[in-house]
């Protein structure tokens, strides 16, 4: 979005009682933006990232209680932390902004969905649990290669079928994540169709784009609740009045997410 | 009518060409010994139907298994040159006002010694030595913690001793 939306973004940790805030394309400093947040809240936020990051955090639960556990500056577009957040041993926060269509061929985006995906491998690896959630613009949607491979985020459709945690490919075994992004999908659902509204000149277009995702592991895919893809904040519709969809003006051409994880 | 052509390639090729990948692996397996075995270095490789990348990773194990990307280098799938070489200070100073979402330019070598050249200034840069230089300290924190602790905290611990 790259716009000051701190009044905005206050207004919605304020109404949802928010203990951590991701941002991608954030307008303002991590500095003004903390500011922001504990002046509307009256709880001191803490920014967590580093210059590099394209994700920045934004977190009223104890710092102490963050490690991160990779950085990539050269492109920046994942990071990776253990949080000490509800019972032990905590959960793994990986955040990303992979990049869009405009400057990465489909090829490219896979790729990095792979990297993305090893990368919280060897975390959980390291640490030793598989508490793990992914939060951010991936970029693509839940049906897309990236998203849905089994050497990429290998996210599915069903609670179900992740509870079995993984399947072998090719004599390899592929962990699970669950996608509840799926049930969000279109206009038989609450909220927007989609977190993207974008056209394109072509013979196929899905119009709305669900580019923004939550991916759990089965050992934490029960936790999650009240996922919406939020279309207003405090009484300020982020819609465009007339074709319903995200509104520039008002917010961003992205609609934004909130969770809440019973830990 | 041949012997109006002339030879138009180079005076002659270098044959033992190596590949980004070997360049990379070899630096990875020097990391562990230019650092005292306190950091490792990994070359990581993922490819799509077109490209290939290959990532040397710095990990300190001592701390928390912490993977730092140094170099990401990229080239065709059957292609191994020109090779692009993305690294902190490779980067073209030209084109700052690209959005946040454009890519930056970064150089290629067309062969393994600008493979290796490249790499050498990769590694050798400013960046690099503060992201060792932290990597070692953080590392060195962990093995002894009361040190890391503020001087408040390592007191009382070295009272109870």
């Amino acid at each position: 979005m790259n716009r000051d939306l701190r009044a905005l973004i206050a207004s919605a940790v304020v109404e949802r009682d928010v203990d951590i805030l991701l941002l991608a394309e954030c307008g303002v400093t991590d500095d003004e933006m903390s500011i922001a947040l504990s002046t509307a809240t009256g709880k001191v936020y803490s920014a967590l990232s580093e210059d590099s990051d394209k994700v920045r955090i934004f977190t009223r639960l104890n710092v102490a209680s963050w490690t991160k556990r990779q950085s990539d500056p050269v492109r920046a577009r994942m990071a990776i932390w253990s949080v000490e957040a509800g019972r032990p041993p905590g959960i793994l926060l990986a955040v990303a902004h992979l990049v869009d269509r405009r400057n990465a061929s489909e090829g490219e985006q896979a790729m990095l969905a792979v990297e993305l995906g090893k990368e919280i491998d060897r975390a959980e690896m390291s640490i030793g649990h598989e508490r793990t959630l992914l939060v951010g613009d991936l970029n693509m949607n839940p049906f897309e290669d990236g998203v849905t491979g089994s050497l990429g985020l290998h996210a599915v459709m069903t609670m179900r079928i992740a509870e079995r945690r993984a399947r072998t490919v090719q004599g390899t075994q592929r962990k699970f994540f669950y996608n509840p992004m799926w049930g969000l999908l279109g206009d038989r659902t609450v909220g927007a169709p989609g977190t993207f509204y974008h056209r394109k000149p072509g013979v196929i277009d899905v119009f709305w784009h669900m580019v923004d995702q939550v991916l759990l592991r089965p050992d934490l895919m029960a936790s999650v609740h009240d996922l919406e893809i939020l279309d207003h904040i405090d009484e300020v519709n982020l819609l465009t009045a007339q074709a319903g969809i995200p509104s520039r003006t008002v917010a961003s051409d992205h609609l934004p997410l909130a969770f809440r994880l019973e830990l | 009518m041949t012997e109006t052509i002339p030879n138009l390639w180079p005076e002659q090729f270098h044959v033992d060409v190596q590949s980004p990948y070997a360049i990379l692996s070899v630096q990875a397996n020097l990391l562990g010994k230019v650092t005292r075995g306190i950091l490792q270095g990994v070359v990581e490789t993922e490819s799509s139907k077109e490209r290939v990348q290959h990532r040397l990773v710095v990990v300190a194990p001592a701390y928390n298994s912490y993977r730092h990307t140094l170099i990401v280098a990229i080239h065709q799938l059957n292609l191994p040159y020109p090779v692009e070489v993305r690294a902190e200070g490779l980067e073209a100073k030209e084109g700052e006002s690209q959005s946040s979402e454009a890519q930056p330019d970064y150089p290629s070598a067309n062969d393994d010694l600008e493979m290796q050249h490249l790499v050498s200034q990769a590694l050798r840069s400013g960046r690099t030595k503060a992201t060792i230089a932290s990597l070692i300290s953080k590392s060195n924190d962990a093995k002894t913690p009361f040190l890391s602790h503020t001087n408040g905290t390592a007191n009382q611990l070295i009272e109870k001793l």
